[in-house]
């Protein structure tokens, strides 16, 4: 795996990432990129797309009320289908670092099509790290594996 | 005038005997075996829905009317994204099995209802009424005109009804003779979508919608 500068995200190219989810203030993360996206653009928190538009983002948040990974998954799926959101798949994964994951598929209508929206949650002490999905069903369903590789890729970067 | 009465009295009876027959052949169809609960079984009806997600619906459509027609069902609608089928019970597995192949499953749920009850008293009432008629018949041949037109009076509305439960009881058999499938190869939502509130701010960030604003979208 190749590593890279901590403190520029990096470019299209690129089989890995390193992610500043807080804007500098939280730890990077180290990352592979799924090798349908590209970069979409310079951002404190990371955004990547595919050229028939399906994209990908990864965020961190305060964990707070202090809670752990069932809480916020058990939170997040009730508020998205509350919502009218229709839970399809949900997976446990580990990622390389060994942190629990939990990831939600959903099926969202859209303008007459069915998207898929997918949420995967960490846990990491203070902090919950957040990546989001979305496509058409069409054009999202077949970077399922990819998507789970990336997920599953995520290591705190080199110090 | 003698001559008169006894034409419309005849008229009035040739009709009303007509109409007889026309009930009577109503009540003989819907009361045969044919979807009628067998003396060992419950007469139940069958209904599937399933969300197929397929990478070209044309081949999908075929191969399930091709599935269909083998285990001796036929479509009731077929339009580019749905298909509303019927298939014999016994067949209903085998189909569901060969349009999840199709495709990705998104949704299915299968109901059974129980009509042996409705089926035993839609044709219980038709026979009362077929009795009935039967009996009003035999007034006929020594009615005067006013008896006869009360009569046949009754007769109208004794065959209106015996009209309207063989056709509940039509429907009741042909749901129980054949299971509705209804294949979509486009996921629907039943509400529309909500906006509601999460106890936990950042949850509200976290959707579809949120995620493509960020891309401009």
């Amino acid at each position: 795996m190749k590593r890279h500068p901590r403190s520029p995200l990096l470019g299209a190219a690129a089989c890995t990432a390193l992610l500043a989810l807080a804007a500098g203030c939280g730890p990077a993360y180290q990352v592979e990129t799924p090798k349908s996206f590209r970069r979409y653009e310079q951002s404190a928190d990371f955004r990547w797309i595919t050229p028939e538009g399906v994209v990908l983002r990864g965020r961190e948040v305060k964990n707070e009320p202090r809670a752990e990974l069932p809480f916020w998954a058990e939170a997040t799926r009730h508020h998205l289908e509350r919502k009218g959101y229709k839970l399809q798949k949900e997976r446990d994964f580990q990622s390389a670092a060994g942190t629990a994951g939990k990831r939600l598929d959903f099926l969202v209508p859209r303008g007459g099509e069915d998207w898929l929206f997918t949420v995967a949650l960490m846990v990491e002490g203070e902090r919950v790290l957040l990546i989001e999905a979305g496509g058409p069903w069409a054009q999202m369903h077949p970077l399922d594996a990819e998507i789970d590789g990336m997920l599953k890729s995520f290591r705190p970067a080199p110090k | 005038m003698m001559a008169q009465v006894w034409h419309k009295r005849l008229a009035i009876v040739l009709g009303t005997a007509a109409l007889l027959v026309a009930a009577q052949a109503s009540v003989a169809l819907c009361a045969g075996k044919k979807g009628a609960p067998a003396a060992t079984g419950r007469a139940t009806a069958h209904k599937a829905m399933i969300v197929v997600k397929v990478a070209r619906p044309e081949e999908a459509r075929k191969t399930i009317l091709a599935a269909l027609a083998t285990h001796g069902g036929y479509p009731m609608l077929v339009t580019e994204d749905k298909l509303e089928l019927k298939v014999p019970p016994k067949g209903l597995d085998a189909l569901l099995e060969a349009i999840t192949a199709t495709g990705v499953v998104l949704d299915k749920a299968r109901t059974r209802a129980d009509h042996t009850e409705e089926i035993k008293r839609l044709v219980a009432r038709l026979d009362g009424r077929r009795d009935l008629l039967s009996r009003l018949r035999l007034f006929l041949d020594e009615a005067d005109v006013n008896a006869t037109v009360r009569i046949e009076s009754q007769m109208l509305g004794l065959v209106v009804e015996a009209e309207r439960l063989a056709g509940q009881l039509r429907v009741a058999e042909d749901a129980v003779a054949f299971a509705r499938v209804t294949v979509s190869f486009t996921w629907r939502q039943s509400a529309p979508m909500r906006y509601v509130r999460s106890p936990f701010p950042w949850i509200e960030s976290v959707g579809l919608d949120q995620l493509l604003g960020g891309f401009g979208r």
